[in-house]
């Protein structure tokens, strides 16, 4: 009986993992089939041929190289500002006892509810009043802090025992070498998640770019590989596919390194005391 | 720093970042264009004028901007493609623009969006009699408001049926030329369904139904809107012309797919018949690569009538707040749609409608114009302004057809369908 129900669950994992991973394989297929095998006539899970071409048309119309840079610093630029904004405030929020905390964290919880939509179009004048319209500062400056940032740190630090905030205390150390020297250390598998989630929605990020971002060479992955999809005259499919594959590869090296620490931050995991 | 003023730096640090993330003042804009001053009295050098594209115009953009500059020294022309292709994403780039006081002087626009323009940022006239003797004068009519030209169209394209013809030929369902009414097109695809046991046609009922739409009524002789802005769609005609997408799914015949799975399902030649758009013809030839024989044929109607279709694609409008801004935005639009420039925009890779006679007819002469080809680039009927409705209600009327056309093609009984999108409409355009 037991030895079923195992079965049972690791069929019912082969099968999630294959629903998962089946759109992945199927884009690195269509990239790596030549163009006309797009279109065919019956279900082949291998291509006819392979061919490279689609990398390299999808390399040069889009610019990919240009726009995988921006990409980068654009990512990087906002998680180091996220993690300059965030981890203090989280600490503040979780290990600081001051009048106000609970009234800051009501809005930092608050903020979470407004959708980015709606707060678009006023950051998108606030940017152009500041002058960084169309400037690589206007793409990262509005995402330089992050609410939900704030309160996942502060739910990771809330796990710290104040016995170690006592004991640092003790020691003579004030909030900012707490900080330093204890909290961070600890709250790693939080700082972690957090880092490869702003990564993720940042190098995905498409419509920020789009009103900012008005020079070619500002152009982040997302961005250039709009340039296949024309509607009025059709997807270049072969190209689309093969250009996600390249812009996709970074995050996919990314999570694969922080996988394990990911994992850890997400589900919530107790420091031990 | 003292340890106690450090969570006050902190949070004052947190309260500065959450400002600048989501909280500015928001600036006003003139919504009018200006109508363009005589040109010989504008000194070029102190009118740059900006212009907003998509990348589809790159290569006419080039060729009109150079001519422009030699036609008038020391006039600077800021003409950089956008990333985006999309028509939508265009739209929202140049509000955005707009509400920070970048007002540009010369747009790209979807045909579909002509009306948000007129209504919302009144656009100057385009002056037409600057455009070049070989322009196809006829597709103004696309970019006309109450007999004003506010629109000049340039990459255009038409609603058509595409036909797989060996499907027919298998299944002996006839010729792809012998379709003219809605009856043939049924009769046609019960055969091929008999003979497949699979549904055999595809009308996407996504992100054109509204397009199609006014296609299948207008095309049928019926009126889509109203002189006072009402939909007109709702007469006994203009339901049976709607009422092809449930007689279709009513019996087996309708694939129910979306755009792009529809465009899929063509080129892997498991679609016999597909509504789609001009425009597509070049991309559908390259995937069929002569895997079957196919043919683009005018759209069925209701007894074969022949009225004005819709045109899809984009066009220039002049936005200039400025009259000698707005006169040179006109004189490149002249230049954009100048018979080298339109060559360019509708080369031999595409299949949009050329606008100019001359491009067109080197088109046709050239080595790639295929009989399928041919068809988009001979194209010389009429065509309508896509829409119709008022401007500033675009988005939810378009939804309102979207919900029509999904419960057509899912077989819902027409004329309940059609009075409720009717009401639905009605209501949108009366706020």
């Amino acid at each position: 009986m037991i030895r079923a129900l195992r079965a049972v669950k690791w069929l019912l994992i082969a099968v999630a993992v294959v629903v998962a991973l089946f759109p992945f394989y199927w884009m690195l297929r269509t990239a790596l089939a030549p163009a006309d095998d797009v279109f065919f006539d019956g279900i082949s899970l291998v291509p006819t041929s392979i061919d490279f071409a689609n990398f390299a048309r999808a390399w040069d119309k889009a610019q990919l190289g240009d726009a995988i840079v921006t990409g980068v610093i654009m990512t990087g630029s906002i998680l180091v500002l996220q993690l300059i904004t965030c981890i203090p405030a989280a600490y503040v929020l979780a290990k600081v006892r001051i009048r106000g905390v609970g009234i800051a964290l009501a809005i930092v919880i608050g903020c979470l509810l407004v959708p980015v939509q709606v707060t678009l179009i006023p950051t998108f004048i606030g940017i152009n009043v500041a002058g960084l319209g169309d400037s690589l500062p206007g793409l990262i400056l509005p995402s330089m802090t992050s609410a939900f940032g704030i309160f996942l740190l502060r739910q990771q630090m809330m796990s710290i025992p104040d016995s170690l905030m006592e004991a640092a205390r003790t020691d003579g150390l004030g909030h900012v070498r707490t900080l330093t020297n204890v909290v961070i250390p600890m709250a790693g598998p939080g700082i972690a998640a957090f880092s490869v989630f702003s990564v993720f929605t940042h190098w995905n990020d498409y419509m920020w770019p789009l009103l900012i971002a008005r020079s070619p060479d500002l152009a982040t992955p997302p961005l250039a590989l709009a340039i296949f999809q024309q509607g009025d005259i059709g997807f270049d499919y072969s190209a689309l596919a093969a250009g996600a594959a390249i812009v996709t590869a970074p995050v996919v090296i990314l999570f694969l390194v922080a996988q394990r620490r990911f994992v850890q931050g997400m589900s919530g995991a107790e420091i031990p005391g | 720093m003292p340890l106690k003023r450090l969570p006050l730096a902190i949070g004052a640090l947190a309260a500065s970042a959450a400002l600048l993330s989501g909280c500015a003042a928001s600036a006003g804009a003139d919504p009018s264009a200006s109508v363009a001053t005589d040109i010989a009295s504008c000194d070029p050098a102190a009118a740059p004028i900006t212009v907003t594209f998509g990348p589809q115009a790159s290569e006419a953009m080039a060729i009109a901007v150079a001519n422009l500059e030699k036609k008038y020294p020391g006039l600077v022309v800021n003409a950089e493609p956008q990333s985006t292709t999309s028509y939508d994403d265009l739209t929202k780039t140049i509000v955005a623009d707009i509400a920070v006081g970048k007002r540009p002087d010369l747009i790209m626009s979807g045909l579909g969006q002509l009306k948000f323009w007129v209504d919302t940022y009144q656009p100057a006239p385009i002056d037409t009699a600057a455009l070049a003797s070989t322009y196809q004068s006829q597709f103004l009519s696309a970019g006309t408001v109450d007999g004003t030209v506010y629109l000049a169209p340039a990459q255009i394209s038409a609603p058509v049926l595409l036909v797989n013809q060996s499907i027919l030929d298998q299944a002996g369902a006839g010729d792809a030329s012998d379709i003219h009414t809605f009856d043939d097109l049924v009769a046609a695809a019960k055969t091929v369904t008999e003979k497949t046991g699979q549904p055999s046609v595809t009308i996407p009922a996504q992100g054109l139904a509204d397009w199609y739409s006014q296609a299948f009524v207008q095309g049928s002789g019926e009126t889509f809107v109203n002189a006072d802005g009402t939909a007109g769609f709702g007469t006994d005609k203009g339901i049976e012309a709607l009422s092809i997408w449930s007689t279709l799914k009513n019996d087996g015949l309708e694939m129910g797919l979306g755009d792009q799975d529809a465009l899929a399902q063509f080129i892997g030649g498991k679609a016999a018949f597909m509504v789609y758009t001009t425009s597509v013809i070049a991309s559908v030839q390259k995937g069929v690569n002569g895997a079957f024989d196919w043919m683009p044929v005018d759209l069925p109607s209701v007894g074969g009538e022949g009225g004005p279709l819709p045109a899809g694609g984009n066009g220039w409008i002049v936005l200039s707040d400025d009259g000698c801004r707005a006169a040179f935005a006109n004189a490149l639009v002249s230049e954009l749609l100048s018979p080298d420039a339109v060559s360019g925009a509708s080369g031999t890779s595409y299949s949009y409608i050329p606008v100019d006679s001359s491009a067109g007819e080197a088109l046709l002469a050239s080595s790639a114009a295929t009989p399928q080809l041919t068809y988009a680039w001979s194209y010389d009927k009429p065509l309508s302004p896509w829409g119709g409705f008022a401007g500033a209600h675009v988005a939810e009327v378009n939804d309102a057809f979207r919900q029509m056309g999904q419960a057509l093609q899912s077989g819902a009984d027409a004329k309940t369908t059609v009075d409720q999108a009717v009401t639905t409409i009605d209501q949108i355009v009366a706020k």
